[in-house]
């Protein structure tokens, strides 16, 4: 008999990819703190935010290329470059707020639309083109410091610098209203906007469908090339920020400050995918990632695990994290 | 309306169609048959704007239309094409995948999927809306483009063998539903291959042949042999000539295909053309590539009354197999690589290259031009040459006329009944019944992994 109506009941992906995240979260800080008597207090958990802060911002951007389909791998060096043009705006040129922050907001979409060149127009793949740009962007910040890092009162010629990081600049990364740190308040409201853009706006479901499938979106008349520009700038604007608070937090202007941070990004929107078993990428997920990676790394300092160990714990982690999103895709072919 | 007034399409030399003037009409459901390579893909995508016409026009409600993929959407010319996968966002919602969301400037998820579900319940579905579309089988996804296709306001549908890869069930539901649609007003345009859906739903059918039309008018007051004509024509028959089958045994078979979990006994004799039929999924694929030690598993094969086994392609090509796949481009060719060194990928010598390809009558500039810019039917022939420097004893052709031009068929035809007649054993997979009577002296068809008495047309 033809089955004129078909009604079907799928189950859901389940077990480690839907909740396994918070569970891993819940048991990390279980864990840390039984161990350690140090980790459950305000003070580390403000520390805590306020990695995860950067690190968030920074994997929000990459979140925003994966979800078109492409990959950005230049934030890292996108966040060194910040950190210089801030340090610089301030210590070298002795300038105000806003044009600390305009300056490396600027480098950030220029370095944003610098991918879309390459990736958009050159097309060549997103994965090395970006971790070219990383080194172009990496050579540049090097190149303008000759190396140095940038601080208050440092010796440039014919005496100290003029300028100095100023304390409306240092509460960005360092201030806090009420108990709540600054940056976590900034960090919720990027990734709240995130979310609501990527959900509720018809550009925002246009990033989606433009990394579902790029030719069934382009058939239905969606501006592809346009997104993907939008992606890779909104990647660069992020990163940039990271960069922001990373140097008003540090107080410094430190060359190659954003490198180590490329990895944990990158770990934090994969394990992002997994997190409502979606298997896409998506913003919500990836700051519970970010909070995941921060937490560990955090809890292992505690241990005493010195900071070049524990790059094999976020290697391995990344890989899981690759795992599972590939074990989702793959159910959805 | 949607019209083609005398409309040809060439690529290069070859001409696909050839002044063809086709309406298809709001309300009707219009077959379209043809064997492969007659122009049916090129006549739907002239339909649907992916290309657009050498000369002649393109006709939208009576007015002159340069049709894009986006505009013919935009006004209601919806293709569902085969490869449903290539038109859907696989891993999101049902939802997202129906509702268009042009022109609706803030998304409300709850409201969409509303409005989803009551499309999804026109065509028959109900299912979570929330679930990613790519969890879900065939027929449903084909059900969620239909979908779709209601939600932008199809006024015309045009089907690429919808049926073709489902089940007796599904494709019998498929076609109730059909014709709900153009009781309501749609346009449908149902290419096929089977006479008893298009004896069921067709109010009008065009046979296209060679590139042009060959009949137009109701299928159900046809004979066996009107069909037979329409389709391939009475030249094509005298192209092929059979060749006589020898007595002795060239393979002696128990295959395993462990994507159907079946295991088939299969017997090919020398000199023989062996036919297997069966549609997209039947497994005609897995079997050919289990002789061709493909499949994953070992295969225990009598070749020519030795036993032998075959667990790599390695081992069945040093036993005198040879394969030409169904993908041409992606499993078939070197793509960037001359025609010279495709031909040679296996063995051989230079000077016999270019022998070869004027026995096959391939159309190339010199040997040294990369294959992908020769048109699909040469490339075919250059995939078939690199097997015929060397002698081989079995040929695997799986689906070789696909996306072939007619001349390029010709040729491939009269290359396989010259190897059936140096003794050589061809097995040629086809969905397509008429091409197998034509070429085949004996043809098997398959059912998800079996044996079946016969199936198709």
């Amino acid at each position: 008999m033809a089955q004129l109506v078909i009604k079907q009941r799928t189950k859901r992906f389940s077990g480690i990819g839907q909740y396994g995240t918070l569970f891993a979260i819940l048991a990390l800080i279980a864990v840390f703190g039984v161990t350690n008597d140090q980790f459950l207090t305000y003070a580390n958990f403000s520390d805590i935010i306020k990695s995860v802060s950067i690190v968030s911002l920074l994997a929000l951007g990459v979140t925003f290329s994966l979800i078109v389909g492409g990959f950005d791998l230049s934030v890292g060096s996108t966040a060194s470059l910040a950190t210089i043009g801030a340090a610089s705006s301030l210590v070298l040129h002795s300038q105000e707020l806003l044009v600390a922050l305009l300056v490396p907001i600027a480098l950030g979409v220029l370095v944003g639309l610098l991918n879309a060149l390459v990736t958009i127009k050159f097309r060549l793949p997103d994965l090395l083109a970006t971790l070219a740009i990383m080194y172009v962007i990496n050579g540049v910040q090097l190149t303008y410091t000759k190396g140095f890092s940038i601080y208050d009162n440092m010796p440039i010629e014919g005496g100290t610098a003029p300028g100095r990081f100023i304390p409306s600049f240092l509460f960005i990364g360092q201030g806090s209203i009420g108990p709540v740190p600054f940056v976590a308040i900034l960090m919720i409201l990027f990734f709240a906007g995130a979310h609501l853009f990527l959900t509720y706006s018809k550009t925002g479901r246009e990033f989606y469908y433009v990394g579902s499938n790029v030719e069934a979106a382009r058939r239905s008349g969606i501006a592809v090339t346009r997104i993907k520009l939008y992606a890779y700038v909104l990647s660069g604007l992020f990163a940039a920020i990271g960069g922001i608070i990373l140097a008003s937090r540090i107080g410094t202007g430190q060359v190659s400050a954003g490198a180590p941070l490329l990895m944990d990004a990158v770990a934090a929107a994969y394990i992002g995918y997994a997190v409502f078993g979606t298997g896409r990428p998506n913003v919500v997920g990836t700051l519970i990632g970010a909070i995941l990676i921060g937490i560990l790394l955090n809890g292992l300092t505690m241990w005493d695990v010195p900071y070049y160990a524990q790059d094999i714990v976020k290697g391995t982690i990344l890989i899981a994290a690759l795992g599972l999103s590939y074990i989702q895709k793959k159910q959805l072919t | 309306m949607l019209r083609l007034e005398r409309v040809t399409k060439r690529y290069g030399d070859v001409t696909v169609l050839d002044d063809v003037s086709f309406t298809l009409r709001r309300g009707e459901i219009h077959g379209l048959l043809g064997l492969n390579g007659a122009g049916k893909s090129t006549l739907v995508k002239l339909l649907s704007g992916a290309i657009i016409p050498t000369s002649g026009t393109v006709e939208l409600d009576e007015t002159a239309v340069t049709l894009t993929p986006a505009e013919a959407i935009r006004r209601g010319v919806i293709t569902v094409s085969q490869e449903v996968d290539d038109a859907l966002y696989l891993d999101l919602p049902i939802y997202e995948n129906v509702v268009p969301w042009q022109g609706v400037e803030r998304i409300r998820p709850r409201e969409l999927k509303q409005r989803a579900a009551t499309y999804l319940e026109r065509v028959g579905l109900e299912i979570d809306v929330t679930e990613p579309v790519g969890r879900f089988p065939l027929s449903v996804k084909q059900r969620v483009l239909i979908a779709r296709a209601l939600a932008s306001d199809a006024a015309y549908l045009l089907l690429d063998e919808p049926t073709a890869a489902l089940s007796t069930d599904d494709a019998a539901a498929l076609l109730t539903l059909l014709q709900s649609l153009a009781e309501e007003g749609v346009g449908i345009l149902l290419i096929t291959h089977r006479s008893d859906e298009l004896s069921r739903v067709t109010t009008t059918t065009t046979f296209l042949r060679d590139g042009r039309i060959a009949y137009e008018g109701p299928f159900q007051t046809l004979s066996e042999p009107d069909i037979h004509t329409y389709l391939s024509g009475s030249d094509m028959a005298e192209a092929v000539e059979k060749a006589v089958p020898k007595t002795e045994t060239r393979i002696q078979a128990e295959l395993t295909l462990p994507t159907f979990g079946t295991r088939l006994s299969f017997t090919a004799y020398k000199g023989e053309v062996v036919g297997i039929g069966g549609v997209t999924g039947s497994g005609k694929t897995e079997l050919i590539e289990a002789l061709f030690g493909l499949s994953g598993v070992e295969q225990q094969v009598t070749l020519d009354g030795k036993p032998i086994k075959i667990r790599e392609p390695r081992q069945a090509v040093r036993s005198g197999f040879a394969l030409v796949p169904e993908e041409r481009r992606k499993q078939g060719l070197f793509l960037d690589d001359s025609i010279e060194r495709n031909v040679l990928a296996i063995e051989g010598k230079a000077n016999a290259v270019t022998r070869i390809l004027a026995s096959l009558r391939v159309k190339y500039d010199q040997v040294g031009q990369p294959v992908r810019e020769l048109s699909g039917g040469n490339q075919q022939k250059v995939v078939l040459s690199k097997w015929l420097l060397e002698d081989r004893d079995v040929y695997l052709l799986d689906e070789p006329t696909k996306g072939v031009d007619v001349t390029a068929k010709r040729d491939i035809y009269e290359l396989v009944t010259r190897l059936a007649k140096d003794g050589k054993t061809v097995i040629f997979t086809s969905s397509e019944p008429h091409e197998l009577e034509l070429i085949a002296n004996r043809t098997l068809w398959l059912d998800r992994g079996r044996w079946q008495q016969k199936g198709g047309v």
